[in-house]
């Protein structure tokens, strides 16, 4: 007899999921799935809504990663209007977008994963937490505080609030920059840096205890993708596609992300409200590609600042040119958080930061609008269409942790092989198990906005496919 | 009174004021109240500052947040203050009851809208773990009060039920009266 093993909820990610492990007679495990069972359905609600409002209904997604949203529908709606935003609107638009990914990538880090790399993936659940991080190595809590707060008021400063901020609006951002608030991000800096280096040194030293665990933390062969600039550069607003193959070769280089329909698909499962993504050229379910922090990592020629340059060359040389375990996105999100803080700087230090000219304005002047950006978990994608009067027809959202859907459930499955013996659930399998879905850090708020009709499913199969039970919904 | 807007983060700034945070999905009806009642006591007058405190500065001695949920980083902020109010939802209370209860390190458990074990977080972390690690880290932590709002309905929508949006002015009220309880208490420890 065949049998399922439930984790419900997967704890410490954003969101709500269910994992199932079926098991064959002699307790191996078969399959695994990683269900999403939250449904949102922003695509649907925003129907009928003038096109203005998608930046601010597109914030409420997310309570994390609101910047995230606003900035490519900001886009989005820009290309309907036919404008670009002003140089400078443009470059608050990336201090804001930035900030969001360090505050985002501080809290995964520091928060949700540190836990398990400081006590280890076998410590008592009581210990394994932020509470317990504190006591152990208080440092590095407060380093994740620190680098959250300054992400925050970055976002605050600029963007009006903290959640779900008002300040990116289409043609640029509502207000320009003040010296005051210039000079008091740029006073944050060198104490963010000097953070996230602490963290990224701490990181390096003990790395060493998780080679065994990496190896089996979805490491697999797969495509990856991310934004990089004309210079060949990590991009987290703008710029490039680029999509690179297990070996580093590229599958695409320099496509316009307005084109995304061209190469990448879209595959709806019953088990789940989350879509899956893959490449187009490759099908589906072979088309599976990572994005996020490691894939950025990966496929830009180097990051663009001197420091996170620097740690990218012994990111490396530490695990490869294509770094193909996702166990690494913990140690490749401190080096974008580091290039986010260098980013941040550079362009507050722009000769023109503080111009006035920071939004351009102009009616209805496209019935179809794309908007791409990065966001702290990977590439995002907003893509509208609208009638004459600029009311929203059609919406459709490709988020990070879609990117990643068959990523995570390729990660559970091979961590459940090498966890999971006999029928029994083990509290070091579950953190593991869990802790692999973690290195994506999906938030499931944001993805799950498949249009309606889609059920959930839940099946108890025997090993020769027969559906023993089934539960529709 | 400043809604969102960060105090100032020089270290050992003398801890005195009250910290109020409102927090829950406004997308989630009724799971927002806290997010609601916070916007309502932003522009309280009753929570307009303290003279006293802050010795004649333009310090307020009460900052009010709305927030979507707790977050580590506010162990912090709560490390700056002596008190913290904490408003939410629950599912324990009867549709527009009001409870008010003090917390300690460590609070929260399965079914407290309010608290979270410590170890079985999302991104949302408990008050009584934030409560420990202001304490671990900044030496400090306050004390804090949950005033829980019980709920009818957390389906999707962006209205508060009948019943709920009808406690926002008693919950205004309770949450006044604490902040006036804490600065008699202060008044009266420390009379100049």
């Amino acid at each position: 007899m065949s049998r399922t093993i439930t984790i419900d909820p997967v704890t410490r990610i954003e969101g709500h999921s269910k994992i199932t492990i079926q098991l064959d007679d002699r307790g191996e495990v078969v399959d695994a799935q990683f269900h999403v069972t939250q449904f949102r359905g922003f695509e649907r609600i925003t129907q009928g809504r003038p096109v203005h409002e998608m930046p601010a209904l597109m914030a409420r997604i997310c309570g994390i990663c609101p910047v995230s949203h606003m900035i490519a529908s900001s886009k989005a709606v820009d290309d309907i209007l036919a404008v670009e935003p002003p140089p400078t609107g443009a470059d608050l638009r990336r201090i804001i977008n930035l900030g969001q990914i360090v505050q985002s990538n501080a809290l995964s880090f520091f928060h949700l994963s540190s836990p398990d790399l400081l006590f280890g993936f076998d410590a008592d659940p009581a210990v394994r937490n932020i509470l317990g991080v504190a006591r152990q190595n208080p440092q590095l809590a407060k380093d994740g505080i620190a680098l959250r707060k300054w992400g925050q008021q970055i976002i605050e400063w600029l963007g009006g609030k903290r959640i779900h901020p008002e300040g990116i609006v289409p043609g640029g951002v509502a207000s320009p920059l003040t010296a005051e608030v210039r000079d008091r991000i740029l006073a944050g800096v060198p104490e963010a840096i000097a953070a996230v280096e602490r963290a990224i040194a701490w990181y390096k030293s003990d790395m060493l205890r998780w080679e065994d665990e990496a190896a089996t933390f979805g490491n697999f062969r797969s495509a990856f993708m991310g934004l990089v600039d004309r210079h060949g550069n990590v991009d987290h607003y703008g710029g490039w596609l680029r999509v690179i193959d297990a070996d580093g070769k590229f599958l695409a280089d320099r496509v316009d992300p307005k084109l995304f329909n061209d190469y990448i698909g879209e595959a709806v499962e019953p088990w789940s409200f989350l879509k899956s993504t893959y490449w187009k050229a490759m099908g589906y379910p072979d088309g599976i590609y990572r994005v996020g922090p490691l894939a950025r990592l990966n496929v830009a020629d180097r990051m663009g600042t001197p420091r996170a340059d620097e740690e990218l060359e012994k990111f490396r040389w530490r695990v490869g040119r294509v770094a193909g375990s996702s166990f690494h996105y913990h140690y490749a999100r401190l080096i974008d958080t580091l290039h986010g803080i260098e980013k941040i700087e550079e362009l507050l230090r722009g000769p023109d930061i503080l111009s006035k000219h920071v939004r351009s304005v102009a009616g209805i002047n496209r019935n179809e609008g794309i908007g791409v950006s990065e966001a702290p978990r990977g590439t995002l994608m907003h893509h509208y269409k609208v009638d004459d009067d600029g009311i929203v027809q059609w919406v459709n959202l490709i988020i990070a942790t879609g990117h990643n859907n068959m990523a995570m459930n390729r990660s559970v499955l091979q961590v459940a092989r090498r966890h999971v013996k006999g029928d029994t659930i083990t509290e070091p399998m579950l953190n593991r198990v869990e802790a692999v879905i973690r290195c994506y850090d999906p938030c499931l708020s944001c993805s799950t906005h498949a249009l309606g009709q889609m059920a959930l499913q839940i099946q108890l199969l025997a090993p020769d496919g027969k559906v023993l039970d089934e539960l529709t919904r | 009174m400043n809604l969102g807007a960060p105090r100032p983060d020089a270290p050992g700034e003398p801890a005195g004021g009250v910290l109020v945070i409102g927090y829950g999905n406004t997308l989630r009806s009724d799971d927002g109240v806290g997010w609601h009642a916070a916007i309502l006591l932003a522009s309280d007058p009753r929570l307009a500052s303290n003279p006293r405190v802050g010795s004649g500065s333009r310090v307020a001695d009460v900052e009010v947040r709305a927030a979507h949920q707790l977050t580590p980083e506010l162990a912090f902020d709560m490390s700056r203050v002596s008190l913290v109010i904490l408003i939410d939802a629950s599912v324990d209370d009867p549709p527009g009851a009001i409870s008010v209860r003090s917390m300690t390190a460590g609070d929260g458990g399965a079914g407290d809208v309010t608290g979270a074990s410590p170890g079985a977080s999302s991104h949302h972390v408990g008050p009584g773990e934030l409560l420990a690690v202001a304490r671990e880290l900044y030496g400090a932590a306050p004390n804090l009060v949950a005033v829980r709002v019980g709920v009818a309905s957390m389906e999707v929508g962006e209205s508060l039920s009948p019943e709920v949006a009808a406690a926002l002015p008693a919950i205004a009220d309770a949450v006044v009266d604490i902040v006036a309880a804490h600065r008699r208490s202060r008044a009266a420890a420390d009379p100049e």
